[in-house]
């Protein structure tokens, strides 16, 4: 190897092992080693997927939250947009509305729900948490207005999305791996997106270098409605049902998946493709559960426990460099 | 600009939900022909003579519950419960809480809503109140309301024990309480618990998958949450009989859903990838109609056999089409209506004719006899 080449490979190692997001890979490995052991089945192919599979939507979602976590928000609505917008979904096909047009009206309807979450939090400047609580409870109702109470069946085309396959990949997969490269290439590689971490490290300062703080806050926020709804329609098509629990308890793990994934909720830091591998962390626990025959009254605890080791790492690992530098070493 | 295309934005989201919500105009659905077993008793005969069955949707909105479901209607030819005749004119005031979200409470409602129009006869009026949960809180909150009105009895679940000391509260302010659907574990002053028994039931849910397996192989169970009092009945009834009556039956260590679709169709497919040798799957709850659709989009539909509860629209297709080999049904009109009008008759009488626990009958609805149910 060329020396440049080697230097190159040094530093990127180097920045690496100091980024926020290595000590979540190393809890992610440690874990599905120990898996491996502990059961026969973990590593099949099938198995594999499965995680994949159900972590596909939470990762969709997370990419979104990392986006807005970034500029210092939160937005604890997520679950219920993605609720929302099945509902909505589901009512249109059932109604006979063709599937492309219900498509556009859901991802619309994801993307206008961001933009009044946006607002609240840019021109009203209420406290991000308020206000997503506030429409989240909105939702909540609006999505038993518009079921009645009752879960509709819907049967088309746009199932696919949920409950389709490529060769032995679901597209929910598929959709979730282009999401996270989309979201890195466009948080490290454009102008929007750096701006969107100079308002994370400093709004003022952002502010005082030209750019529109405002317009970046509604844009995120834009952006994770809809994505929601595009989640709306994954989630829609996998159970090919709607009804008005879709959505429900989405957030938390949303967060947590952001927050594992090395993202700081005081913004400005954080890699978006750490979102996956905080969204595998918990995949992989909960299918940890079913595989082990753990009892079940250990599950919540244990989801705790691996959680505080994941963000640890990174602490304690800053703990120990500050000690050394501290002492000369 | 900006504002222009917000509000181009902002017009098309409305547009949307006034195409979805608005103008629904589905007409309720007749549940006269439902052909749930009723016991006949002369008062039912005759009212069903007198009575034609009612279509009250628009009633929910004059009682100003403004949240039960359009589609339910009373039908008083399926009481099965008499009430006594209110000589003194005494007018009794009943509050019946429910959370009428969802196909199973349908049922519930319905028979709500027909105990509702037969007790009208009767100088009672029944007011439904709707909760949009079954947090204990809220339902704590609720019966602390009913008290403040001065209801003469509650018809409310027993959906945790938080909600115990007020019940007490309420029968020292001379309320009568009766719960339906599910009972606290904690003792508490309520007259009668009306529902299924459901640790008998989670004993006959093994009983039937011990059926389908001539009595041997591996199952593993779903469970709604390990919180709710009525599902851990259901789970340790099931247990319990496997490990008793069916040695040769495997069981492996329950797993939650949260009572979600969403959650066990993820739960189904793992169990199945951890133990492939797995032959049944039982559900306590919610979760029956994602554990359907895992297997069969995993293409086991009818191999791996699957027993659970309540009949709403879904699983008995599922029923029909084989994945599901049998739902047990917990009576959920009798849970509705039945609790009213015994709390209106120890009004009037004086003294309960039910204490205890009233259980509802278990019908098993199987691929055999799914048509009388649809």
């Amino acid at each position: 190897m060329s020396r440049r080449k080697k230097e190159n490979s040094n530093m990127f190692l180097k920045r690496f092992t100091g980024s926020s997001e290595f000590g979540v890979v190393i809890a992610l490995v440690l874990l599905c080693v120990v898996m491996s052991f502990l059961s026969p089945y973990f590593l099949k192919v099938a198995n594999i997927i499965n995680i994949l599979y159900q972590v596909s939507q939470y990762t969709i979602l997370a990419v979104g939250m990392a986006l807005i976590i970034l500029t210092g928000g939160i937005d604890l609505s997520v679950g219920y947009t993605v609720g929302i917008c099945g509902c909505i979904l589901a009512c249109m096909i059932d109604r006979g509305t063709n599937m492309w047009i219900a498509l556009l009206a859901v991802l619309l309807t994801g993307t206008v729900i961001g933009i009044v979450n946006g607002c609240f939090v840019t021109y009203l400047k209420i406290a991000p948490f308020i206000v997503t609580l506030g429409t989240a409870k909105i939702m909540a109702g609006l999505m038993l207005f518009i079921t009645g109470g009752m879960p509709i069946s819907i049967d088309c085309g746009l199932n696919w999305l949920g409950s389709g396959k490529i060769g032995q990949i679901p597209v929910a997969v598929i959709v979730m791996i282009l999401v996270v490269i989309a979201g890195t290439v466009f948080s490290k590689y454009t102008l929007t997106g750096r701006n969107i971490y100079a308002v994370g490290n400093s709004e003022r300062a952002a502010r005082l270098s030209g750019i529109k703080v405002s317009n970046i806050k509604i844009f995120v926020y834009a952006i994770q409605g809809t994505l929601a709804a595009l989640c709306g329609v994954i989630a829609t098509g996998k159970l090919r049902t709607a009804d008005a629990q879709l959505g429900n308890g989405y957030e938390m793990d949303v967060i947590a998946a952001v927050v594992i994934g090395g993202f700081s909720m005081a913004g400005g830091e954080g890699q978006l493709w750490g979102t996956i591998v905080g969204a595998a962390i918990m995949g992989v626990l909960k299918n940890a559960f079913v595989l082990l025959g753990m009892a079940s009254y250990w599950q919540t605890a244990s989801v705790g426990l691996v959680v505080i080791f994941a963000v640890s790492i990174d602490p304690v690992k800053t703990f120990i460099r500050q000690r050394k530098i501290d002492k000369g070493i | 600009m900006r504002k222009r295309w917000m509000g181009l934005l902002l017009s098309g989201m409305l547009a949307v939900l006034a195409i979805t919500g608005c103008g629904k105009t589905d007409a309720p659905t007749d549940n006269a022909t439902n052909t749930e077993e009723t016991k006949e008793t002369e008062a039912s005969a005759d009212k069903a003579e007198s009575e034609a069955p009612v279509d009250t949707a628009d009633k929910g909105d004059e009682d100003g519950s403004g949240s039960v479901m359009e589609e339910t209607a009373a039908d008083v030819s399926r009481i099965a419960i008499k009430a006594v005749e209110n000589k003194g004119g005494k007018e009794v005031r009943i509050a019946a809480l429910c959370c009428p979200y969802g196909p199973f409470w349908k049922e519930v409602v319905n028979g709500i809503k027909s105990a509702q129009t037969y007790l009208a006869d009767y100088n009672c009026t029944v007011d439904i109140i709707s909760l949009d949960s079954l947090d204990g809180q809220k339902w704590y909150d609720a019966i602390q309301n009913c008290i403040v009105k001065d209801y003469d009895v509650i018809s409310a679940m027993g959906v945790s024990d938080s909600i115990c000391s007020i019940v007490d509260e309420a029968a020292d302010a001379g309320i009568k309480v009766y719960f339906y659907n599910s009972d606290t574990a904690m003792d508490c002053s309520r007259a009668a618990f009306i529902g299924q028994d459901l640790y008998a039931a989670g004993k006959y849910a093994a009983d039937l998958m011990a059926e389908q397996l001539d009595s041997k192989g591996t199952v593993g169970i779903i469970t709604g949450l390990f919180s709710v009092n009525a599902h851990e009945l259901r789970r340790t009834g099931i247990e319990d009989q496997l490990k008793e009556k069916y040695p040769d039956i495997k069981v492996i260590p329950a797993v939650e859903c949260k009572d979600s679709d969403s959650t066990a169709y993820d739960v189904a497919k793992d169990l199945v990838t951890a133990n492939p040798d797995i032959s049944g799957i039982l559900c306590t709850a919610n979760g029956q109609i994602g554990t359907a659709q895992a297997l069969e989009d995993m293409g086991l539909a009818g191999k791996i056999k699957i027993i659970c509860f309540d009949y709403m629209g879904q699983v008995l297709d599922f029923v029909e089409s084989g994945t599901i080999a049998a739902t047990i049904s917990q009576g959920p009109f009798d849970q509705g209506s039945d609790p009213l009008i015994y709390g209106y008759n120890e009004v009037i009488q004086g003294k309960s004719e039910v204490t205890g626990d009233v259980f509802t009958k278990m019908d098993v609805i199987t691929i055999d006899n799914v048509a009388e149910w649809k």
